[in-house]
């Protein structure tokens, strides 16, 4: 209790200078070259990388659905079955799958989160759930 | 700005995946591997083609899993965690395919395959199996082609998965104060042998006392079909597997896939014909599942045909005698029997294979009716069974290097923890329930055991409260870390 005590002040402040940090590169917007969509500014970068597949679709999820319309995220993960779940999830959160890189330490998932109403022309690019 | 049009694939385009020179080399090293077990095992002594069949099946089958990301956990968590049916489709074309396969072989009179007897233990042991596996991240096959693609998590959760099995068949003491006596008076009244102390141990009562006095049948048998096609193609297939997966997929169709089809493309509806375009749409959503689901359904059925075709023809019923015909009598049980289902299993020859170090550490692992009287210990290197489940880690690998997936993967404290708490759960939940979510649901009701519904019931629930307990994990830990930078 004693030394929960002392080293917990600690520990919250690394956290919040660590929360800062990430703030203040994340000022910095990611600028990504992708085939048919031309160059897109990422708004966030999520790692996921050595998570299993169960927590990382669920942040995902959790992510995208409170995600502002036209934002665009990158998505990091080395899960296979994560990587290969994620772009059938979109049409669930109202998002759509821009591209997967291949890395050679995992995978980048680019997904846009759809504005509120969209064109006719727009919905029949992407048939639904389907993967290519 | 970063540029990252090389190696760069959209979303509408299939990537193109060139294999790195050394995965390959890496791969054909793999291969050649089990090529020389075989070949040279065969030098030795032709029996061992019994073993090469095993672990060529096994290779097929990591093959498959690996290239499909064939999982039940997957399947069930997908749907309740993300609404994502793309496994439990690919899952329910392996058990239509591979129900067919088994009805051919069941008419051939090729097929060794043996019900279990139906009663609440499936459920109950599903729904353990089930939230372990949601909390591993993989079913028992999942993990073991997991482990192939490098993942230690999934390496942690057979290990776990495997000693758990030992501790439940063995455990006595504290455990056995849980028996009802009336399993105990009914272990007792079946005269078993004293070397396997029958009433000591609580899976020893759980199975002699319990498991023993219920029956199962295929469902053929059970509709009293005299005509053997008609048992195998009607009551077994049809009935058991393919009506079942049907329902299965129309409620998957229903619940999680008809509206967001209907609303993501647009259709002018046509009644009944743009259902049925919305159902082939989530049928054939993720061809590469699919595809991994007609192979694993043919090589499922075709490994019972080799298998019993192996048996015929070196005169053998049990691969227990093909081990005392080679003078290996050492890990046999007391019938001179060890595990060989002849058919795709999973559980019960890696719970063997920790048996065996068990053993080797100094412990007394054969009194006991699961190993001591019908699965034996013997050695990892002469368990043929196991060399199935050796060679499925195997086809896996080569499966992940061909495509460049291969890559060793440390898990994070956290992740390890899961898994190995995971792992235990799905060990016990295999011991109870009489199998994983292959051999008590997969391999049961493609060959028209219902009790292998009970179990994917109670896997199902148990991969439901699974889900619901992450995500509220999750959302307390976000909320943790939100509430910090409030402070």
């Amino acid at each position: 209790m004693l030394l929960y005590g002392i080293f917990r002040p600690i520990g919250l402040t690394w956290i919040r200078i660590r929360h800062r940090l990430d703030r203040a590169n994340k000022l910095e917007l990611k600028q990504v070259d992708l085939p048919g969509h031309g160059t897109l500014s990422v708004d966030e970068s999520l790692d996921f990388v050595g998570d299993n597949c169960l927590r990382t679709n669920l942040l995902i999820k959790l992510v995208l659905d409170k995600a502002i319309a036209g934002a665009v995220y990158e998505i990091s993960s080395d899960n296979l079955s994560a990587v290969e779940t994620i772009p059938f999830m979109l049409p669930n959160c109202d998002c759509e799958h821009l591209a997967t890189i291949h890395e050679s330490t995992c995978r980048k998932i680019y997904i846009r989160k759809r504005k509120p109403q969209t064109s006719p022309t727009e919905s029949k690019s992407r048939p639904h759930g389907r993967q290519r | 700005m970063s540029s990252l049009s090389c190696n760069t694939v959209n979303a509408s385009t299939p990537p193109m995946i060139v294999t790195e020179p050394r995965n390959v080399i890496r791969a054909f090293l793999v291969l050649g591997f089990f090529a020389l077990v075989s070949l040279s095992t065969f030098v030795v002594d032709h029996r061992f083609i019994y073993f090469s069949a095993y672990l060529w099946f096994g290779f097929i089958y990591g093959m498959s899993l690996q290239y499909g990301r064939f999982c039940m956990a997957s399947a069930i968590r997908d749907l309740f965690a993300v609404g994502v049916p793309r496994m439990a489709v690919g899952i329910m074309i392996a058990v239509v395919l591979y129900s067919l396969i088994s009805a051919f072989v069941t008419v051939a009179g090729q097929s060794n395959f043996h019900p279990s007897p139906i009663g609440l233990y499936s459920v109950i042991g599903g729904l353990i199996f089930g939230i372990g596996m949601v909390y591993t991240g993989g079913c028992a096959s999942g993990s073991l082609y997991k482990t192939g693609e490098g993942s230690i998590a999934a390496l942690l959760v057979v290990i776990s998965l495997s000693f758990a099995q030992v501790y439940v068949a063995d455990a006595g003491g504290w455990l056995n104060h849980l028996v009802p006596t009336a399993w105990v008076q009914s272990t007792i009244a079946k005269n078993l042998p004293a070397v396997i102390t029958p009433t000591d141990g609580w899976y020893d009562q759980f199975t002699a006392g319990y498991i023993w006095n219920l029956s199962g049948n295929t469902v053929g048998k059970m509709l009293g079909f005299t005509n053997s096609i008609a048992a195998a193609f009607i009551g077994n297939s049809l009935l058991n597997a393919i009506l079942p997966a049907a329902i299965i997929l129309a409620g998957i169709y229903l619940r999680w896939y008809r509206k967001s089809y209907l609303r993501g493309n647009e259709v002018q509806y046509r009644g009944f014909r743009t259902e049925l375009a919305g159902f082939w749409s989530m049928i054939t959503a993720s061809k590469r599942t699919a595809i991994a689901g007609l192979v694993l359904g043919v090589a499922a059925g075709l490994h019972m045909w080799v298998m019993d075709g192996l048996q015929h023809r070196l005169g053998i019923s049990n691969a227990g005698e093909l081990l005392s015909g080679m003078g290996f009598t050492s890990g046999l049980s007391i019938q001179d029997t060890i595990f060989d289902p002849g058919y795709f299993y999973i559980t019960t020859q890696e719970a063997q294979g920790a048996a065996w170090i068990v053993q080797k550490l100094g412990f007394n692992v054969m009194d006991n009716v699961f190993f001591g009287l019908d699965n034996g210990v013997p050695n990892p290197l002469l368990n043929p069974v196991l060399w199935m489940s050796i060679a499925l880690v195997g086809g896996s690998a080569v499966m992940a290097l061909l495509n460049n997936e291969f890559k060793l993967k440390m898990p994070s404290l956290e992740v390890a923890t899961w898994a190995i708490f995971g792992g235990i759960l799905m060990g016990i939940g295999a011991r109870v329930g009489l199998g994983c979510n292959i051999g008590a649901f997969f391999a049961t009701v493609t060959n028209g055991d219902p009790s292998g519904w009970l179990f994917c019931l109670g896997m199902t629930v148990g991969g439901f409260i699974g889900v619901k307990f992450f995500n509220w994990w999750i959302e307390r830990k976000m909320a943790k870390e939100l509430a910090a930078f409030d402070l």
